[in-house]
């Protein structure tokens, strides 16, 4: 007596066949997910000095292995998606270094219930890394073919309380404000009074300042008052956005 | 084959013309298209194509000796030497690498091997060419080395003229540099665009806006201007700033500084996109005197004035030169600003202006201070720190007694120097209404960083250099290569990488010749050899550390880049192929005749030097300097001429075959000799670096082979 008939064989086949597939293909990421993970602990450790912070909030954790880099990084670049190390993304941006996302989110010092606005989207990753361990996160967006990849991907994978918008973040988002913190992504000159005046007193702005085509000087500025000339600022790490171009001249992802 | 034809030397000299003209344009070419700090590394590995020539003719030296090889040799040559400048200069864009990038990728480092290598092809062929006759008329070396030399003299002359023509579109720039990560943004359009010998500018508006405002008060309101990008040699940036009623600038610590004491008079340091101007027109300044490297910067404003109204510069009552026109009191504000560009990792360039600033061109600039004038010098917070340094240094020991305050702003620094109580009071009242912090200089500046101690900078020594410091590198091994524990920027390691690079292939090129020479049993014995590979890197190491030395001192001197490297370059060149033609003097080759030679070489060079500074230093007319700077170094350049022909000449009548090992080592030498001398100058000054190069001379002379002397 047959146990299973050749059909049976074929479909239990198959479905073996994908689900080992699926268990080899997730395997591959969760293991490079994890090392990554211990490498951003480990770096945590090594920059302590100067950030101040041995360790990030286990939340900031737990927001990595919920939002996978691979889904935010161009096809080309997917192999590296798991290195901690920046990537292009075209345009001349790139999608920062995870380190550098973990320990911004971390500076943040977010609660659950906040609300955050993030300037430049890029590939939406430090965007989805938020919207896990916060209730309501604001991203914009200066070019527009970027913003429309993002906002795509927050659709495809749910992030479903991360509004975005294309437009120019020097001037914040009004409507929204104010705000519990603004992280601020992209190498910017100066402090944006406009965006500074949409914190709320006891919130705090995470910005890389400097020479936007030079050392940049990663900031935490805390509004303490009500006026914009009344905060405390701290520097917490010298960072350099450098261009990761790799194979991506064209400028198109 | 007794003695070369004037064919033959007239090969030689356009060869040699030709190799230094494209090497001279290459430089500035990958200025333009590449990584400023990669450039040095990869032109100076790209010369060992001289080194390796040498050789492989020591392989193919008998077979040159047959009429039609040798014919066909140089046929061939002639034809590949062009070809080839064009092609390796394209292919070897293919391989650009950034140094940040090359130390997340170690896979990169093959593509950095390539851009060496392809760079190097070119002044491979042209060697060949020369060596190539060296050893097939050894009784004419002298003749073909001082054509050689020559060649080389015109051809730098020659560069000279082309460097106008090079512009930004020339080569694809990589897309590392600030002006090619600007246009892969949309909305970028091209305004304006210069090229002259000192650089190519190009005038950017962009739908993304710049905005760029360091030092901004977070109390400023309003809309921010609009600006325009200016872009030098693809790298560094300048905002131009619109006219308009939004004046942002004014909140900012310079502003404050300018607002408070209303100079009418002011010298500014650098034109930059002409900000600077707006700023001192704003506060009711009428005469402008800006000291500017490029003199074509206020021409190019005014043309963006054309083509774009809004961004029109004020220039009634404004003059720009390269150095200070006046020596009494003229100024009520002298304005140092360094938050503009971005400056190269071999420190001086055409443009640095921080780099050309010592304690004598402060004296300089105090003298024309008047008596209640004030100066004011601002700088980035996360300057690479031995310019901070370099800043802090120079204020304290032009005042002793200091009045100096230090503005904070979120990222800049502004040290003003007021002789006002009353002025100082009100700064202080008004840095904190904008959120500006004010601190006592001697309480706030530092002495010390990661890589530099703070030491004033003077004429022999401009620099504040890390670059012979062990414990970042130290740091970066023991951390097992791991660029996020970098301790400095990733620039600091490419002078040792080149250095590693250059010594690594000295030593098999130096070596390899061995082979065949001591299977033919052609090397006297191994002393000798030895003695041989001395004399001769001798040569080359103290050729090029005077050589660079001079051409750096010069630099400073004149405030002109490339007239200082092409002028000291020629005059060299020129000289020394003229010593080279005395060297067949019967005279040079007794024992008194040498030891007066190298005794007489080492007294001009140090002669030579020290002239600059006293006779140089105080002429205020530009062409007179270069006039007596070729005057001073015109004996010393004649005698170096002579040592290294007067080897080889002794070397082709003993042994003839080794005549192409000698060039590959002094090749070889000359190479390592670059690169050491671009980390030897800033930190143990140009003095140092000459006593060193005269310590090489005098080694040279005592290494002279017994059969030689």
């Amino acid at each position: 007596m047959r146990i299973v008939n050749a059909t049976q064989l074929v479909a239990f086949t198959l479905i073996g066949g994908l689900f080992l597939l699926k268990f080899t293909a997730s395997y591959g990421y969760k293991q490079e997910l994890s090392d990554l993970i211990q490498q951003i602990r480990e770096q945590a450790k090594a920059t302590a000095s100067h950030t101040g912070r041995s360790k990030f909030a286990p939340q900031v954790y737990k927001a990595f292995t919920k939002v996978l880099r691979h889904h935010f990084v161009p096809p080309k670049q997917r192999d590296k998606a798991y290195a901690d190390r920046p990537l292009p993304i075209g345009y001349g941006q790139t999608i920062s270094q995870p380190f550098i996302v973990a320990l911004m989110t971390d500076l943040l010092d977010t609660k659950p219930t906040d609300k955050i606005l993030e300037i430049g989207t890029g590939s939406g990753f430090q965007a989805a890394i938020l919207s896990s361990i916060v209730k309501e996160v604001y991203t914009i967006e200066i070019v527009k073919a970027l913003y429309e990849n993002a906002k795509e991907i927050f659709k495809k994978h749910n992030f479903t309380n991360v509004a975005s918008r294309f437009g120019d973040g020097y001037y914040g988002w009004e409507e929204h404000a104010p705000y519990d913190g603004i992280i601020v992504t992209a190498a910017a000159s100066h402090v944006p009074p406009p965006l500074f005046a949409q914190l709320k007193v006891g919130g705090r702005i995470v910005i890389p300042v400097g020479h936007q085509f030079g050392v940049q000087s990663l900031k935490v500025i805390t509004k303490t008052g009500p006026k914009n000339t009344d905060f405390s600022a701290i520097d917490v790490l010298q960072v350099r956005f450098v261009p990761f171009t790799g194979n991506i001249d064209s400028g198109k992802p | 084959m007794a003695s070369p034809r004037a064919s033959h030397l007239l090969i030689v000299f356009a060869v040699s013309c030709l190799a230094l003209t494209y090497e001279v344009v290459l430089i500035r070419l990958l200025t333009i298209s590449q990584d400023a700090s990669y450039i040095g590394v990869v032109i100076s590995l790209a010369l060992l194509g001289f080194g390796y020539s040498g050789s492989f003719l020591v392989w193919i030296k008998d077979r040159l000796q047959s009429p039609q090889y040798f014919r066909r040799f140089i046929i061939l040559h002639i034809i590949a030497f062009p070809i080839a400048i064009g092609a390796c200069t394209l292919l070897s864009i293919r391989y650009s690498v950034h140094p940040g990038e090359l130390l997340w990728d170690k896979s990169l480092l093959f593509d950095s091997f390539m851009a060496f290598f392809i760079l190097s092809v070119p002044f491979f062929l042209a060697s060949n060419l020369i060596n190539a006759t060296m050893v097939v008329f050894p009784s004419g070396i002298h003749r073909i080395y001082a054509f050689d030399l020559w060649g080389a003299g015109l051809g730098g002359i020659a560069a000279l003229f082309l460097l106008p023509s090079i512009h930004s579109d020339l080569l694809p720039m990589s897309s590392y540099k600030p002006l090619s990560r600007t246009r892969l943004q949309p909305g970028v359009e091209e305004l304006v665009s210069q090229s002259t010998r000192h650089a190519t500018t190009v005038v950017l508006s962009s739908a993304i806006p710049f905005r760029y405002a360091p030092g901004l008060s977070l109390a400023h309101v309003g809309e921010f201007p609009q600006q325009l990008g200016l872009f030098v040699d693809g790298s560094t940036f300048f905002p131009i700033t619109a006219n308009n009623k939004h004046k942002y600038y004014l909140d900012t610590p310079e502003g404050l500084f300018y607002s408070l004491t209303r100079p009418v008079s002011v010298l500014m340091w650098g034109l930059g996109g002409g900000d600077g101007v707006r700023l001192a027109r704003a506060s009711g300044a009428h005469r402008i005197d800006v000291i500017e490297l490029d003199p074509n910067r206020l021409e190019l404003l005014k043309t963006v004035g054309k083509t774009a109204p809004p961004f029109a510069l004020d220039t009634a009552g404004v003059s720009i030169g390269p150095r200070l026109a006046v020596s009494e009191p003229s100024y009520d504000l002298i304005h140092i600003s360094e938050i503009g560009g971005s400056p190269s990792a071999f420190q001086v360039t055409a443009h640095d202006l921080l780099g050309i600033l010592t304690i004598d061109t402060m004296a300089a600039l105090k003298q024309t201070l008047k008596s209640q004038g004030g100066i004011l010098v601002s700088i980035w917070k996360d300057m690479p720190p031995h310019r901070r340094l370099k800043v802090e240094s120079l204020l304290a020991a032009s005042f002793p007694n200091p009045r100096i305050n230090v503005l904070e702003s979120l990222q800049t620094l502004s040290y003003s120097v007021l002789n006002n109580d009353a002025l100082v009071t009100a700064l202080r009242a008004q840095a904190t209404e904008l959120g500006f912090k004010l601190h006592d200089f001697n309480a706030f500046r530092t002495t010390s960083s990661v890589l530099f101690d703070a030491s004033v900078p003077t004429l022999d020594k401009p620099f504040i250099s890390g670059a012979l410091r062990l414990e970042p590198l130290w740091e970066f091994v023991r951390h097992g290569l791991d660029p996020r524990r970098l301790p400095v920027d990733p620039s600091f390691f490419l002078p040792w990488f080149a250095l590693l690079a250059a010594l690594f292939f000295s030593f098999i090129l130096i070596l390899l010749p061995l082979v065949p020479l001591a299977r033919e049993r052609r090397i006297f014995s191994p002393l000798l050899a030895l003695r041989f590979i001395c004399y001769f890197t001798a040569l080359g190491l103290g050729f090029l550390w005077v050589e660079v030395t001079a051409i750096q001192k010069l630099k400073l001197i004149l405030g002109q880049g490339i007239v200082a490297t092409v002028l000291m370059l020629a005059t060299f060149l020129i000289f020394a192929g003229l010593g080279s033609l005395t060297a067949k003097q019967e005279f040079f080759h007794r024992r008194f005749g040498t030891a007066l030679l190298f005794a007489a070489l080492i007294g001009a060079v140090i002669a030579a030097f020290l002239s600059m500074n006293l006779i140089l230093q105080p002429i205020a007319d530009i062409r007179l300097q270069c006039l007596v700077a070729v005057l001073l170094w015109a004996p010393a350049a004649f005698l170096m001429g002579i040592p290294f022909a007067l080897g080889i000449r002794r070397l082709a009548v003993h042994s003839p075959s080794l005549v192409a090992w000698a060039w590959a080592i002094n090749g070889s030498a000359s190479v390592v000799s670059a690169i050491l001398a671009q980390m030897l100058y800033p930190y143990f000054g140009f003095l140092a670096v000459l006593l060193m190069a005269a310590l090489l001379y005098g080694g040279a002379w005592m290494t002279v082979p017994q059969k030689l002397r």
